[in-house]
């Protein structure tokens, strides 16, 4: 009952006119920068940062949180058209997609992947609504302990399933994390690692970190290989329909890829890009078409297309409730928020219920505004794919720099953009994760946070960190992915490098 | 490749140790406290500690891995022109604060479209002049942000 007058109360705030301008801006974006070569949803949503610093924060989040799944469908549509994925969860798509469309059936099958998004989005945020009270009133339990396991865990659960070997995620891990310590400590004020240079008291910023990694790396590897603009068809509304059989087949894979990605939004890990792929081994498995996998079967793009939006919609959960993201797009709307000055966290729905309600259903306006946008208007991010990236490069360089500059008027940020982007080039191409970099950066702090005045709490006690119950159970389960992904490994090489192939979340 | 991937992988994890051992040697005289009241050094201790054994872990991992990955860097022209544009991005933020945003802005803009695009010296001023214009407008106009100016003004 709580829930469904939370929604309402959600709805009241999502169609405040400067919230439903923020959700079109958002899902627009995110369908753009999911369509452009060369910049995905993180790179975007790392760009518009600096701009939700003006906004109300409820505004902000729900414009991050956008581009995120907005992202999700623009990304797609690349695979199904150019057999060019715009973003790691939409690589599975490309197995179906572009042979479909070489069948001449691409309008239709981007009919039924906008639809099973919207229809996954819509069933993982109901299932998101009912859940909520419950997950908000199990954080309430939570102390220093719990907090100090939750993020630790998952950080050390995120660095083992994501792709690339253990050192690959640690590495950039442990640098975010240190990082993250530069300038006044919260507790006592002491200015630590600043090398007596004055701006650095205040600390990294995290807008400069992300866009250098994501944003300005990315272009620089479009530089390296522009490439051709590519020729796409012209897509008419009319011939969009599908069919009554593509209809009768999608049904299915939108629920079964609709539950995967709801679960895998929940847990640590490239969570869309992973759901996606579990769905596709599923469909192979029952989909009426099944025969035809691999070789354009319309169940291959909707099961697929369901998973990573419903997983993209209920990863906002561990960040909403337990203020923990799973991946770094995510890490920067719990950013977005902390830069407002609101702790996240299980507070979060009763302290600032117009933020947490307000958000979650103007995931299901923006659903709403996706279909419109990639239905009737699909025309427009088509000829997007037109855009020279000469031009797109050109502009990212400069609105990163000033975006940059912008937040705190410093050009200490700016200085460590360049620095950001070198890395972000070389660490990509040595084939270290760079989300949990940002990961590190954003939770090191908190985990500092947690870690001292837990051991102020228990006088010293170490033993106080794993045996209240939620933490033991947390610190149980790790232990024991840790253990299974080690046993999977030796009786399954293969399972080890087919994740490695689906890389990290970018 | 692989070889380029193990030397890579290496020098990153060797750059990681030295910064490793800089940011604890930079943390030495932070106060540790005690268990029951830990100071602020006690974190970064930590943390420097598995920075450096990670940083190690690396390292082997890159000369010791059986099965290496591969890294591509470019090569010829493209590494020619990723360095140039690499180069023009940092003269670009080195000196948006000394000649100020709309004439260092107007110049990475024709000097990278020329330079990636291949395109004529017109198309690539008109795009100059264009994106110069939409992002003043945007960052000016509608959020009010100061940007640089030429240090003679």
């Amino acid at each position: 009952m709580e829930a469904i007058y939370g929604l309402l109360q959600g709805f009241g705030v999502a169609f405040l006119p400067e919230n439903l301008l923020a959700a079109l801006i958002g899902v627009a974006l995110g369908t753009a920068v999911g369509v452009l070569p060369g910049l995905g949803p993180l790179g975007g949503a790392a760009l518009i940062l600096p701009f939700t610093y003006a906004m109300s924060p409820t505004a902000a989040i729900i414009m991050i949180a956008g581009i995120y799944y907005g992202g999700m469908y623009g990304g797609s549509t690349t695979s199904v058209l150019l057999n060019v994925p715009g973003e790691t969860a939409s690589v599975v798509t490309t197995l179906d997609g572009y042979p479909l469309t070489q069948k001449g059936r691409a309008g239709p099958t981007l009919f039924i992947m906008a639809v099973g998004s919207a229809v996954a989005s819509f069933i993982s945020l109901i299932l998101v609504t009912l859940w909520s009270p419950w997950l908000a009133r199990f954080g309430l339990n939570f102390g220093p302990a719990e907090f100090f396991a939750v993020m630790t865990c998952g950080l050390i659960v995120l660095s083992r399933v994501s792709g690339g070997n253990l050192v690959s995620n640690l590495f950039p891990l442990m640098i975010g994390i240190a990082a993250g310590t530069i300038g006044q400590e919260a507790v006592s004020s002491v200015a630590r690692f600043t090398f007596g240079y004055f701006p650095l008291i205040a600390g990294l910023e995290l807008t400069p970190i992300a866009i250098g990694l994501f944003g300005v790396a990315e272009i620089m590897r479009l530089v390296e290989n522009p490439g051709s603009t590519p020729k796409v068809m012209r897509i008419r509304v009319r011939d969009m329909l599908p069919s009554r059989e593509e209809w009768r087949r999608s049904w299915g894979p939108w629920g079964r890829g609709s539950l995967i990605g709801f679960v895998f939004g929940l847990l640590p890990g490239p969570s869309a890009a992973l759901s996606s792929y579990a769905s596709y081994q599923l469909e192979k498995k029952v989909a009426i078409g099944r025969a035809e996998m691999g070789k354009g079967a319309i169940e291959g793009v909707a099961g697929p297309e369901a998973a990573n939006n419903a997983a993209a919609t209920s990863g906002m959960i561990p960040v909403l409730s337990l203020g923990l993201p799973f991946s770094a797009t995510l890490a920067l709307i719990l950013a977005a928020l902390m830069i407002h000055g609101i702790q996240p966290g299980p507070l979060l729905p009763t302290q600032h219920p117009d933020i947490f309600w307000g958000v979650i259903a103007s995931m299901f306006v923006g659903n709403l505004m996706l279909l419109v946008l990639n239905i009737p208007m699909i025309g427009i991010w088509v000829s997007m794919l037109r855009v020279p990236s000469w031009l797109l490069g050109a502009f990212v360089l400069v609105v990163a720099t000033v975006g940059t500059y912008s937040a705190r008027n410093n050009m200490l940020d700016v200085y460590v953009l360049a620095g950001a982007a070198v890395m972000g080039y070389l660490f990509h191409k040595l084939g270290f994760s760079l989300a949990p970099l940002i990961l590190g950066f954003i939770l090191g702090p908190e985990i500092e946070k947690h870690l001292r005045q837990g051991l102020f709490l228990s006088r010293g006690d170490l033993t106080y960190f794993v045996e209240r119950p939620i933490a033991a159970a947390l610190w149980g389960i790790t232990i024991a992915v840790i253990v299974g992904v080690l046993l999977l490994r030796v009786f399954r090489r293969d399972v080890s490098q087919r994740l490695a192939t689906l890389e990290a979340d970018p | 490749m692989t070889r380029t991937w193990r030397i890579g992988r290496a020098a990153a994890g060797a750059l990681g140790l030295i910064f490793a051992l800089l940011y604890l040697f930079e943390g030495r005289n932070l106060a540790l406290g005690r268990l029951r009241a830990p100071g602020p050094g006690i974190f970064p201790l930590v943390v420097g500690v598995i920075f450096a054994l990670v940083s190690i872990g690396v390292i082997a991992d890159a000369l010791l891995a059986k099965t290496a990955g591969a890294a591509s860097f470019p090569k010829g022209e493209d590494l020619k022109r990723l360095l140039v544009t690499f180069a023009a991005f940092f003269v670009y933020v080195l000196l948006i604060n000394v000649l100020g945003f709309l004439i260092a802005t107007l110049l990475l803009v024709i000097f990278y479209t020329r330079t990636v695009g291949r395109i004529s010296w017109l198309q690539a001023g008109a795009s100059a002049i264009g994106i110069t214009l939409v992002v003043w407008a945007v960052f000016v106009l509608v959020l009010g942000v100061k940007l640089p100016l030429p240090i003679w003004s």
